[in-house]
């Protein structure tokens, strides 16, 4: 993936859409997980939300960085 | 049922714990990829420039290029009023003539006097048109040299591409006046293109010669291939500067926020994507794909 990427004519780090990406995708995974009820299963739901968050951002941005 | 609650605590816990303990596995992995990969978004493209200046002065009585254009090697740029050089050349050959004729007239004058004998001629006056003879002979030389000269000038009077490339920013316009040696029209040269990406200090020690590099030319999706060159081994110490006492001029200190340093990188071109003109002075993003990817040994000890 390139480091950087334009979007609308500014250029800026492909960090950031992913991020905005991840958030988004966070939320939907968020809804599905509350629907299922998957938050019984979880100690500290809103650890446990992060922690996915985090994992969302950083795979795929592992692949810029590799 | 006490036994199925402990088995929910302990899968909450589990659950929690794998996930969070895998995001920051992969948190530390991107921070480390992060700061101590080898990229940097201050990629420059450069070229080798040559600065044309003519070898003799004045008037410039022809432009024979345009702005940007592509000239090869040796082919007319512009063209310095000649009129002068012409009469120039006249002038040496007539010194030439004079002096060949007065070489001659001393040369017959001297084998004359050595044959005379001596009641005619004393050996002073003998040695001395020897040595007369010899003087002219070497003032000829020098005139003959002195039309090579004017000859030299007459053809320097137009001024040639010393390579091929693109004639860049023309500002000469016929009539200006050119000194000799001043520098008037830069020439891009062909094929000479290389990228120069400053690497923050930190990461050079992940960079070898040799190492792939890819550029992603600033704002296209053109991506363009080559490999380290070479590295810098010296820029300006800006702790260095001296005050108008001679005292070294000292910047005070940030204890915590410490800047890098960046050190420029040559990267030569391998590759070009087809229909990508490059300018010199575009930017690039320069990631540096290591060869060896773990801790190779720090750049060697040239």
């Amino acid at each position: 993936m390139p480091l950087d990427i334009t979007l609308f004519g500014i250029q800026m780090p492909t960090l950031l859409p992913i991020f905005v990406i991840a958030a988004v995708v966070q939320i939907l995974i968020d809804r599905l997980m509350a629907d299922g009820g998957l938050y019984n299963y979880v100690w500290h739901p809103g650890l446990f939300r992060t922690a996915i968050f985090v994992c969302l951002f950083t795979i795929p941005c592992l692949f810029i960085y590799r | 049922m006490n036994k199925n609650i402990k088995w929910v605590k302990l899968l909450r816990f589990a659950i929690t714990f794998a996930v969070v303990s895998l995001a920051v596995f992969f948190g530390l992995m991107l921070w480390d990829n992060y700061m101590n990969s080898a990229w940097t978004r201050d990629g420059r493209v450069r070229a080798d420039v040559v600065m044309v200046a003519p070898d003799v002065g004045g008037l410039v009585s022809r432009i024979a290029v345009v702005d940007n254009q592509f000239v090869h090697k040796g082919e007319l740029l512009y063209q310095i009023d000649e009129e002068r050089f012409h009469h120039a050349l006249t002038e040496a050959q007539a010194i030439a003539q004079t002096r060949k004729a007065e070489y001659e007239m001393k040369k017959h004058r001297s084998s004359r006097r050595s044959s005379a004998d001596a009641e005619t001629v004393s050996s002073e006056e003998r040695d001395d048109a020897l040595y007369d003879a010899q003087i002219a002979r070497a003032k000829y030389e020098e005139a003959l040299a002195q039309v090579e000269t004017a000859k030299l000038d007459l053809e320097r009077s137009a001024v040639r591409a010393p390579n091929d490339g693109w004639v860049s920013n023309l500002l000469l316009r016929k009539g200006d006046y050119v000194q000799a040696g001043e520098k008037r029209m830069a020439l891009v040269t062909e094929g000479s293109f290389w990228v120069y990406g400053y690497f923050e200090e930190h990461k050079l020690s992940l960079i070898h010669i040799g190492d792939k590099a890819q550029m992603k030319m600033l704002g296209t999706k053109y991506v363009l291939k080559g490999h380290v060159e070479s590295i810098a081994r010296g820029i300006s110490d800006r702790d260095n500067v001296t005050d108008g006492r001679l005292l070294a001029n000292v910047n005070p200190i940030f204890t915590w926020v410490r800047l890098a340093q960046r050190i420029p990188v040559r990267i030569h071109i391998d590759e070009i994507p087809e229909g990508f003109n490059l300018s010199a002075g575009m930017t690039c993003s320069v990631s540096i794909v290591p060869a060896h990817p773990i801790k190779g040994e720090p750049l060697g000890n040239r």
